[in-house]
């Protein structure tokens, strides 16, 4: 049905026009995302996979459209959070916000309907540039700041891509086009732009953020790295480092929004995991996760943005004993917070359990506790520090229509808990794993045990109280940028002259070419 | 139609004659004075334009026309736009020099050596239009008449009149050994001089290049360009780095082809990698720059190295995307220049961290045309520049696509560093009377920036064009 396919791409693609003009830009917002969503859901019974070539007049590139299983329940998780986003940012009133906002929806499904390399990557391109303007919407000095990290390290990722895309066919290319996903998808060496793009982003953008547009970078590692025959083993450590160092970092964060962005990039390490070991229970565990990842990390970027909407507030220690004032954030956040800690009956449960019975290696196994138990203890810490315990702030009343999209992500993580069958059926993989078993119990209890334990290990010793100053990586990033500009100061002090030299330099290459050709 | 395309060199002469007749008239008040002088030069570019509109179809169909404008047409056809688009520009401009008549006689000058130069078939003609062109350049820079403008220009003078010296030494041994300037003559006698006296055809090579490397500042010879175009009036940047740049880019492939390809591909490698070496000294010395239009500057050497690095790769594909670039860059880095002299003087400042956003659509503008230079998709730059590194790739050259890449990164924080200091939340100051933006300046910038996203969406009609331009050039 290529014409619902269509209409899914076009209409947010003209709205982000019409909302530039038309009086109710946030009607008219709502509206386009709400018909994309709606008419990606109608793909559901058709049959699937979908092909066909849309050809545009005096440019020689086509664009193919390809929808399998997995790309179809990407694109409806990310209409779904766009559209949820833009319920949410009722007190947002700037036109461009949602003009930008829905010419991102636009792309994104470009993006994970497209078929061919050259396209993918220039839609790629397109919605990097497009989320920069969402990430520094705020115009503060630290959303500037961050934006432009954003902007260069995921520029760069998009290039390797395109070097990449040059050179297919080598195994450098291979190598490129793995690393230019890896940043986009904010995994371990490359995660700096995403711990800073997230506190400063509008609560809303950073849960797309997190919840939709860096896992297009392990969607994009799915979907095309077949095409370079690219051998992705050398990405278990990465995995690996990802999970564990991401949610260490997570629980030692202060800013509310930080720790989410931490727990990302570990979270995101589960699914490379998983997606690198190909294993058919592993793939199908990561495609869940996928959807849950995206469900529970949205929902809880939104509590905390419900949180710091009505305290003002984004530092851990200085909020507490909201769940008397803001029961419903307080309750929607405790579900995700269960959800992503593997807790059942949610869906971070059912998902992290069959990604754990797909691990072979005791070395991933341990790893995978670990990861969990961190994520335990990082999200008791947030939950409890936020919520619990005395209170003192005074909160603004939170708008209905930033409830609406707590209540309705909530209701999905149950759902989705109790029927995974739901998405999994869609991808056209089938697993033979009864998360309900008795086994999962004590797996269960160990892991929350541990991540307790690490908990109150960490209040004691006073070790999560404090926010650590170690960002090497972040600082390693930031140093090959000064260095470039270092040099190029030097260069230029060393380059101007007087003009007697220039002409000098002229007869000097004169004189040097001629001698090159002689010889 | 011989005579319709001298016209196009007369035209551009006759209204420069006549609007420095204009400066005589003693009791005429100013106002009336520049009245005229605008309905002078409007109607002269507008006669240019139809001029060009007449030739256009014919030219198109492939079909070479007596002092064959050929396949170049288009490139002219792109010049006189932007040519015609920085006068609209400079018409609320209100200095002296224009008070004076000179402004617009010596830039009706220029337009003239622009179009000799495009459109002539015989190389001491070319030179002649080059003289004409950089004699009407020099004089410009100086319309701001400062003391650093005068300064910017003398330093130009000196580097521009070397390497006409050397242009000429050329073209006398051209001469002396083919026994002809014209060019269809000139490239047999080069074909067998290639053959016969290989030394004396790298020495005409070597002084061409240098010659030509000065006017369209190549890396060790770039030095007269950052002072020169951020010094000038606006609209004279707009021009120097639009257009006049490509004027002696196409000089270089005109006058390099004609030794034959044999020759070519012998030398092209010391072209590609003078040019990969411009790219990456252009775009780290934008990266430093703090004044907006000296980093706009440095980012034309940067992008005319990757026109450079194209011609010099020399394969179809490659020599195709550079002809391209050619056009684009002409578009954007004008549409840049004219965006950067409002927005600079709405903000009061040329120093990037203190720039504001003002008027929303040039700001717009500005985000749509620098997106362009770095090469982002959908627009024109990226066609070009993807096109480069294929070609590269292509003629196993991958290192220098990876510096053409590396660059657009760079180039890609240089640019943004302007794009976010307009979000910059700064402190309100005191009510300053408001920088008027008169349509004349701000419409200009709209048509180049609408005309990139066009490019960029359906690249095939400048590729026609380029391919249509190397043909005619024999490849």
């Amino acid at each position: 049905m290529d014409v619902f396919v269509i209409l899914a791409v076009v209409i947010p693609v003209l709205g982000s026009g019409a909302t530039l003009v038309l009086p109710h830009k946030r009607w008219t917002a709502l509206f386009c995302s709400g018909v994309s969503f709606g008419v990606l859901c109608r793909l559901i019974i058709e049959p699937l996979p979908l092909e066909f070539i849309i050809r545009l007049p005096m440019n020689p590139l086509h664009i193919g459209v390809f929808i399998d299983g997995f790309s179809l329940i990407f694109a409806l998780l990310l209409s779904f959070l766009f559209f949820l986003a833009v319920v949410y940012s009722s007190y947002i009133e700037a036109r461009r916000y949602y003009s930008l906002l829905l010419l991102d929806l636009g792309l994104l499904l470009l993006i994970v309907f497209s078929q061919e390399l050259l396209i993918f990557y220039v839609f790629l391109e397109m919605s990097t540039i497009v989320t920069y303007f969402l990430v520094i919407y705020n115009e503060t000095e630290e959303a500037v700041k961050a934006g432009f990290k954003y902007l260069i390290m995921n520029v760069g990722g998009a290039i390797l891509i395109l070097l990449a895309i040059l050179l297919k066919g080598s195994s450098l290319g291979a190598l490129l086009f793995v690393a230019g996903c890896l940043v986009k998808a904010g995994s371990f060496p490359v995660h700096v732009w995403l711990a800073d793009a997230h506190p400063a982003a509008p609560s809303a953008v950073s849960a797309l953020l997190s919840g939709a547009l860096v896992k297009v970078g392990v969607y994009s590692l799915f979907r095309f790295a077949p095409h370079f025959g690219a051998d992705l083993s050398w990405l278990i450590p990465v995995a690996l480092t990802s999970m564990v160092i991401g949610v260490f970092l997570a629980l030692v964060q202060s800013d509310v929004k930080r720790i989410l962005a931490y727990s990302t990039v570990s979270q995101l390490g589960i699914v490379l995991l998983g997606m690198v070991l190909q294993s058919d229970a592993s793939v199908s565990g990561v495609m869940l996760h996928f959807v849950n990842h995206g469900l529970f990390k949205a929902l809880l970027f939104l509590c905390m943005g419900c949180v710091i909407y009505a305290t003002g507030e984004r530092n851990i220690h200085h909020l507490g004993g909201l769940h008397s004032k803001m029961p419903v954030t307080a309750a929607a956040c405790l579900i995700g917070c269960l959800s992503i800690s593997g807790i059942p009956p949610f869906n971070g449960f059912v998902s992290k359990s069959i990604l754990f019975h797909a691990l072979e290696s005791p070395v991933m196994k341990a790893a995978f506790v670990i990861t969990s138990a961190g994520t335990v203890a990082s999200f008791t810490r947030l939950f409890r520090h936020t919520f619990l315990g005395k209170s003192g702030a005074k909160v603004k009343r939170i708008p209905r229509s930033m409830r609406l999209p707590l209540l309705l992500l909530s209701g999905l993580c149950i759902l989705l808990g109790f029927f995974p069958g739901i998405v999994l059926s869609l991808t056209g993989y089938t697993v033979e794993c009864d998360v309900w078993s008795s086994s999962a119990v004590p797996e269960v209890l160990l892991t929350a045990g541990l991540g307790i334990a690490f908990y109150f290990v960490g209040l004691k010793t006073k070790v999560i109280l404090e926010t650590p100053s170690f960002s090497i990586v972040d600082r390693f990033f930031c140093g090959c940028g000064k260095s470039i500009e270092y040099f190029s100061e030097l260069l230029d002090r060393w380059l101007t002259q007087d003009v007697n030299y220039y002409a000098a330099y002229m007869i000097l290459f004169l004189v040097f070419l001629f001698f090159l050709l002689s010889f | 139609m011989s005579g319709i395309l001298i016209l196009l060199v007369a035209v551009p002469l006759m209204t420069a004659f006549l609007l420095s007749v204009t400066a005589l008239p003693q009791k005429v008040p100013h106002t009336t004075l520049m009245k005229l002088r605008n309905v002078l030069s409007v109607s002269g570019m507008g006669v240019l334009c139809v001029i060009l509109a007449v030739c256009a179809p014919a030219a198109l169909s492939g079909h070479v026309l007596t002092y064959t404008v050929g396949g170049w047409s288009p490139f002219l056809g792109v010049s006189v736009l932007v040519c015609f688009l920085a006068l609209f520009y400079s018409i609320p401009h209100m200095g002296y020099m224009r008070r004076m008549g000179k402004y617009d006689a010596f830039y009706f000058l220029m337009v003239a050596g622009i179009v000799g130069v495009f459109l002539t078939r015989d190389i001491f003609n070319m030179y002649v239009f080059f003289e004409i062109l950089s004699i009407s350049v020099f004089v410009l820079i100086t319309a701001g008449e400062k003391k650093e403008s005068y300064k910017a220009s003398l330093k130009y003078l000196i580097l521009a009149s070397l390497s006409s010296a050397l242009f000429l030494f050329a073209v006398g041994i051209i001469y002396a050994s083919c026994g002809s300037l014209n060019m269809d003559y000139a490239a047999e006698g080069m074909k067998s001089m290639v053959e016969e006296n290989p030394e004396l055809m790298y020495v005409v090579f070597t002084l061409l290049l240098v010659s030509l490397g000065v006017k369209t500042s190549i890396v060790p010879l770039h030095f007269w360009l950052p002072d020169a175009h951020s010094i000038a009036p606006t609209p004279i940047s707009a021009i120097l780095s639009g257009i006049i740049l490509k004027v002696s880019i196409y000089a270089m492939v005109r006058l390099f082809l004609l030794c034959g390809w044999q020759f070519y591909s012998e030398i092209s490698p010391i072209i590609a990698y003078t040019g990969a070496a411009t790219v990456a000294v252009g775009t780290l010395l934008a990266l430093v720059q703090k004044d907006i239009k000296r980093m706009l500057a440095y980012s034309s050497i940067s992008q005319i190295g990757i026109i450079v690095t194209g011609i010099g790769i020399g394969t179809d594909l490659a020599l195709q995307g550079a002809l391209f670039h050619v056009v684009n860059h002409a578009l954007m880095k004008s549409g840049l220049f004219l965006c950067a002299g409002i927005i600079a003087g709405q903000s009061r400042t040329r120093e990037i961290s203190k720039l504001q956003m003002g008027a929303p659509g040039v700001a717009v503008s500005f985000v749509v045309l620098s997106l362009g230079i770095i090469g982002v998709p959908p627009l024109n730059g990226f066609v070009s520049k993807f096109i480069i590194c294929y070609g590269a790739v292509q003629a196993q050259y991958s290192g220098l696509a990876f510096i053409i890449l590396a660059a657009s990164v760079l180039s890609c924080g240089y640019y943004f560093r302007v794009i976010q200091a307009f979000f910059k939340k700064k402190k309100r100051r005191k009510k300053t009377p408001m920088y008027r933006v008169s349509r004349f300046m701000s419409f200009p910038v709209y048509i180049l920036a609408v005309l990139c996203v066009i490019l960029g969406l359906f690249p095939l009609i400048g590729l026609q064009i380029a391919d249509l331009a190397l043909k005619m050039v024999g490849g």
